[in-house]
């Protein structure tokens, strides 16, 4: 491992050191009991940690993937079918958590995962028609999620609503976790198949010249991070951007071989929402701000900024 | 006089040992209380309305309240833990509360439940319309534990509520005043039968145009206000809301050919006491009754 390279994780776990403990001090009471601290702050830096770094791998996957630099997360719809099976969750009486996990989001986004899966074998994975089935999924769902909230009673979908924007202040001990376990999980499953994305970088000929079986390759990872965009917003919501600029702005730092590209986003995808989720907590206290605002206000500029710098660098 | 006096305090320890009770709330959950509760915390402004009037003079056992609770006066200088619907759970759990008064219509369920497994009691109380109002008022007086002062205002709320129905009994046998109550604009809101403002309405001996529908604030197109050609127009609102409210009043101008555009009877009313369910109903009923059958025009 070169000493530049030792830096970068260096850096990431202290710049995550630094946000768990920010986090854990900052808030919207000062000087908080150690009651307050473990019921409260401690689940949510757990899964802020969690889904930031769920989010962050799964926008590397799927930019490598689909050999996109646009795609994040949300791409493939997976989250509208979460949505959707929040607001009708949330509409026919289902608790909208169980321990601050939303079972209902979950299942919409495993049916939206399914049908994506199966498109995906119905095109014999021909790359556009995976994305756009994708986009247009995303769409029905969340015409769908609009209809609802045209109909139904606007009490009913007050939760729902905050819960679309990202929110993960209804993060229990135990569903935390349980978060946690799981994205760590799926995340080590997809970083295990680093050679596989490496030499989809190269185009679908060349890693077929690399003795890499593409096909089933693409399935597995479409099906991988599924599994991960709905475990993520089913605990927290639509959380945007960290898919999108972490993967970027890692990418800035390492290059893009995944063998460090996938490790290092999941620290930075941890670090950045753990942080923002703090801000949000004590940004306008008593008032708490949707998490996907803050990242998003955070997110879109450094995006900008990143871009700018490449093209300057390019002239 | 010492004995008495000692009499009195021991009898007073022995009430308060004595104390212990059991409220099923309007979301199926008992709560159990064995002290009368004296760090509470109201997550609505309504709440807290009904929660003075029945603790008078311990109005200082609210130790936190949610955005906007403005009345009683003296409510304006305690804590606020966040809006109705975002409450914030670490100024709660901070304020080491030993009751929370929620409401069913507003306050989001996941956030009570939230509450309820850190070991706070939650009494959740529901206003959709009258009947449940004052089954919100028995239940919160049997949890402060001033169940006698409860029902008095009960009977005082009933009270006022047949008398203003009985002086508008001619309107209801005679023809009633076709009303359109709006709440919201650009969508409009209008008010369903499953409000309490609805009930409102059915008190003062008007019709509301939109009785038929079965929800609390449905969202009917305005060709659909054209057909149902309301007498009235009043469009209710916050007293802190300012320019919005007249804008929205504003807008029916052009419409002539409803009723009550073209015979001047489109009202702004800004009224808390009526939209917000608690003792200062009565007062919110009469002002709505006012605003019915003023012959003034706008």
């Amino acid at each position: 491992m070169s000493s530049s390279l030792f830096r970068a994780y260096v850096i990431a776990v202290f710049v995550w050191l630094i946000s768990i403990v920010f986090a854990l001090n900052f808030g919207a009471v000062d000087s908080p009991a150690l009651d307050l601290i473990i019921q409260l702050r401690l689940p949510r830096v757990i899964l802020a940690s969690a889904v930031g770094m769920g989010l962050a791998v799964a926008g590397a996957i799927l930019q490598a993937l689909f050999s996109n630099p646009l795609c994040e997360p949300y791409t493939l719809g997976i989250s509208s079918g979460a949505a959707l099976g929040a607001v009708l969750g949330g509409a026919i009486g289902f608790q909208m958590s169980f321990s601050g996990i939303a079972g209902s989001a979950f299942f919409g986004s495993l049916l939206f995962a399914s049908v994506l899966y199966f498109i995906s074998l119905k095109s014999s994975n021909n790359l556009l028609t995976v994305l756009l089935g994708g986009v247009m999924l995303g769409f029905l769902g969340s015409s769908l999620v609009a209809l609802w909230m045209a109909l139904a009673d606007a009490n009913g979908i007050q939760g729902a609503l905050f819960w679309l924007l990202g929110d993960l202040s209804r993060a229990r001990m135990t569903g935390s976790i349980i978060a946690l376990i799981v994205i760590s999980f799926l995340t080590l499953m997809l970083w295990f198949r680093w050679r596989d994305l490496d030499g989809l970088l190269v185009g679908e000929e060349g890693a077929r010249t690399l003795g890499i079986n593409v096909f089933s390759v693409r399935r597995t990872l479409i099906l991988l991070t599924s599994l991960l965009v709905g475990i993520c917003v089913s605990a927290g919501g639509m959380i945007g951007f960290v898919g999108l600029v972490v993967p970027h702005f890692v990418r800035k730092i390492v290059g893009s071989m995944h063998f460090n590209v996938i490790p290092l986003c999941a620290l930075w995808g941890a670090s950045t929402l753990t942080f923002a989720d703090a801000l949000t907590r004590f940004m306008v206290s008593p008032h708490e701000l949707p998490v996907g605002v803050v990242t998003a206000l955070i997110g879109a500029p450094l995006f900008l900024w990143i871009m700018l710098q490449q093209k300057e660098r390019s002239l | 006089m010492k004995t008495l006096r000692a009499t009195i305090f021991l009898f007073f320890i022995f009430l308060q040992l004595g104390f212990s009770e059991t409220i099923v709330d309007s979301t199926g959950n008992t709560i159990a209380l064995s002290t009368p509760p004296s760090r509470i915390i109201t997550l609505a402004p309504s709440l807290s309305e009904l929660a003075a009037d029945l603790l008078d003079d311990d109005i200082g056992k609210i130790i936190g309240v949610s955005e906007h609770t403005d009345y009683p006066p003296v409510l304006k200088n305690v804590p606020s833990v966040g809006s109705y619907v975002r409450f914030n759970l670490e100024k709660i759990v901070h304020l080491k509360p030993d009751l929370v008064i929620a409401t069913k219509d507003g306050n989001p369920k996941d956030r009570v439940l939230h509450l309820r497994e850190m070991g706070i009691p939650v009494l959740v109380v529901s206003t959709k319309n009258i009947s449940e109002i004052f089954q919100s008022i028995k239940m919160i007086s049997r949890a402060l534990a001033v169940a006698d002062r409860g029902d008095a205002l009960i009977r005082r709320l009933k009270r006022g509520i047949d008398k203003i129905k009985k002086r508008n009994l001619d309107k209801i046998n005679k023809s009633k005043k076709k009303v359109l109550l709006q709440i919201g604009d650009a969508p409009l809101v209008v008010v369903g039968n499953e409000s309490f403002l609805h009930d409102a309405l059915e008190i003062v001996g008007a019709e509301n145009i939109y009785k038929d529908l079965d929800s609390r604030y449905p969202r009917p197109s305005l060709e659909d206000v054209f057909s149902r050609n309301p007498e009235v127009v009043i469009v209710l609102s916050m007293s802190d809301v300012k320019d919005s409210i007249t804008k929205m009043a504003l807008k029916w101008i052009s419409y002539k050919t409803i009723a009550a555009v073209k015979n001047k009877r489109v009202h702004i009313l800004r009224a808390d006491s009526l939209l917000r369910p608690s003792m200062r109903l009565l007062e919110g009923l009469s002002l709505l009754e006012k605003t019915i059958y003023s012959t003034e025009e706008m």
